[in-house]
């Protein structure tokens, strides 16, 4: 538990955000779920970014614990089971968000459940606002849609990793899927996680990040390999994004915060939390 | 605990088949429900897509339960399935179950206040069954009432079929 930190609250501001991390799994997933169930109570939308403390896999919810044995590469890092869907994730040279936002500020008639085209809004406008800022950087980003479906290779759909399956809105370069997101929703609110792939790692090497990426593919304008000034202020550029894709959304402003204390305040990793548990990690 | 399941009762794709034995999952073992068509306008509806239909069994109020056509509909393509297990108290308004699509993991959100007392434990290994019957081979559980009031609160057909127009 944080001690209380006064919220930069002007009129219009109607959610937050924070740069956080290096984190561990488990603490980066007890955030995650923490946004899901504050954004519920609150009634206000949140959002992080964040980075890992060590090169983790990140399991999809119904995946199974043993299917992690088909991938050689991974076997060695942290594991980690996630709150959202989809496939299996490494987290080693990504940038990670969770977007948590109430029910009631996605339209729902009901106000007590997101309705699926909601949920579906929600995604499209995170993606489709990243394509975007990458189309600008040079790269020739699009929406994998169900024209691709339709020629995507059997087995493709049901691969270990996220970035090995290929469902409509995921953001591919070429051929190259370099962002996927999964969604939990709850009675209350929808939690929506994603990873953008920057550089392949060791532990995933069949994947091509942006880096590799630069150079071939018949880019709008050619995106040159960056270095690590030009990641940070990439990864700057990524945020702002993202934050004005869901200030758009949601009709107002998302105020910046500076510790996680301030975004949530119930988070404690000295208590105990399903994330840390070996139960939990291998309960498939 | 952070985090912490709802129920901490539910059984998915996988562990059904090795845990929870074959078949329907019953509390008591000479029920059986066959699946028989319900007709969706004489059931009642939550807000976020679940039917609920009452029967009377052996002289007990009996709660049948499943998601409807809309949902499956909204939801997609369906992978995974996660239950209750019979015997579990479940609460109106609160979590009994999860389904996950291509891109999401939902809650199944109990209309009712009871004991599980039966559980479709074959639908996580055969989800076609809730397309292809939402209301009648798709049901998921049957629940013994404890609280009938709750009932009040929800949707009729009309008012269901109304939520469905402004949704889509």
């Amino acid at each position: 538990m944080h001690p209380q930190v006064s919220l930069p609250m002007s009129s219009d501001t109607v959610g937050f955000y924070l740069t956080d991390g290096p984190r561990s799994g488990a603490e980066n997933m007890t955030c995650d779920q923490l946004m899901l169930e504050q954004a519920a109570t609150t009634n206000r939308p949140l959002i992080r970014f964040y980075t890992w403390m060590h090169p983790t896999l990140s399991l999809g919810y119904f995946q199974k614990y043993s299917d992690r044995q088909q991938h050689g590469p991974s076997q060695q890092i942290d594991v980690v089971r996630r709150a959202t869907g989809g496939g299996a994730i490494v987290h080693h040279y990504d940038w990670t968000y969770a977007v948590a936002v109430p029910t009631t500020l996605l339209g729902t008639p009901t106000k007590t459940h997101a309705s699926h085209g909601a949920s579906q809004l929600l995604y499209d406008t995170v993606h489709g606002s990243v394509v975007a800022w990458l189309r600008d950087l040079g790269w020739d980003a699009r929406m994998w849609d169900a024209k691709c479906q339709a020629a995507t290779p059997p087995g493709l759909g049901c691969s270990f990793l996220c970035f090995e399956r290929r469902s409509p809105g995921d953001i591919v370069v070429g051929n190259a899927k370099v962002m996927g997101s999964a969604q939990r929703r709850n009675a209350g609110a929808v939690l929506q996680h994603g990873s953008l792939l920057l550089q392949s790692s060791p532990h995933a090497p069949s994947l091509a990040g942006l880096h590799e990426l630069c150079g071939e593919t018949p880019a709008v304008q050619q995106p040159q390999k960056s270095s690590y000034e030009q990641d940070v202020r990439m990864a700057a550029g990524f945020r702002r994004c993202l934050v004005a894709a869901m200030e758009q959304l949601l009709g107002g402003h998302f105020g910046e915060l500076s510790v996680l204390g301030a975004l949530l305040p119930e988070a404690n990793f000295e208590a105990e939390s399903r994330f840390q548990s070996e139960k939990w990690t291998r309960r498939l | 605990m952070i985090g912490k399941e709802v129920s901490g009762t539910f059984s998915a794709k996988h562990p059904v088949g090795r845990y929870a034995g074959k078949g329907t999952g019953h509390l008591f073992p000479e029920r059986s429900f066959e699946g028989n068509l319900m007709n969706p306008e004489e059931l009642k509806y939550n807000p976020s897509h679940e039917w609920v239909g009452i029967s009377e069994e052996a002289g007990e109020r009996i709660a049948v339960v499943g998601i409807t056509d809309f949902a499956i509909e909204q939801l997609t393509d369906l992978v995974y399935m996660a239950l209750p297990t019979v015997g579990a108290q479940v609460q109106a308004g609160e979590q009994f179950g999860e389904v996950e699509s291509v891109k999401a993991v939902s809650s199944l959100i109990s209309p009712v206040d009871g004991q599980v007392v039966a559980v479709h434990s074959e639908l996580v290994d055969h989800l076609e069954q809730l397309g292809e019957d939402p209301f009648g081979k798709g049901w998921i559980m049957k629940v013994k009432l404890t609280d009938e009031t709750k009932l009040q609160q929800l949707l009729d057909y009309a008012a269901y079929k109304k939520q469905c127009a402004e949704e889509a």
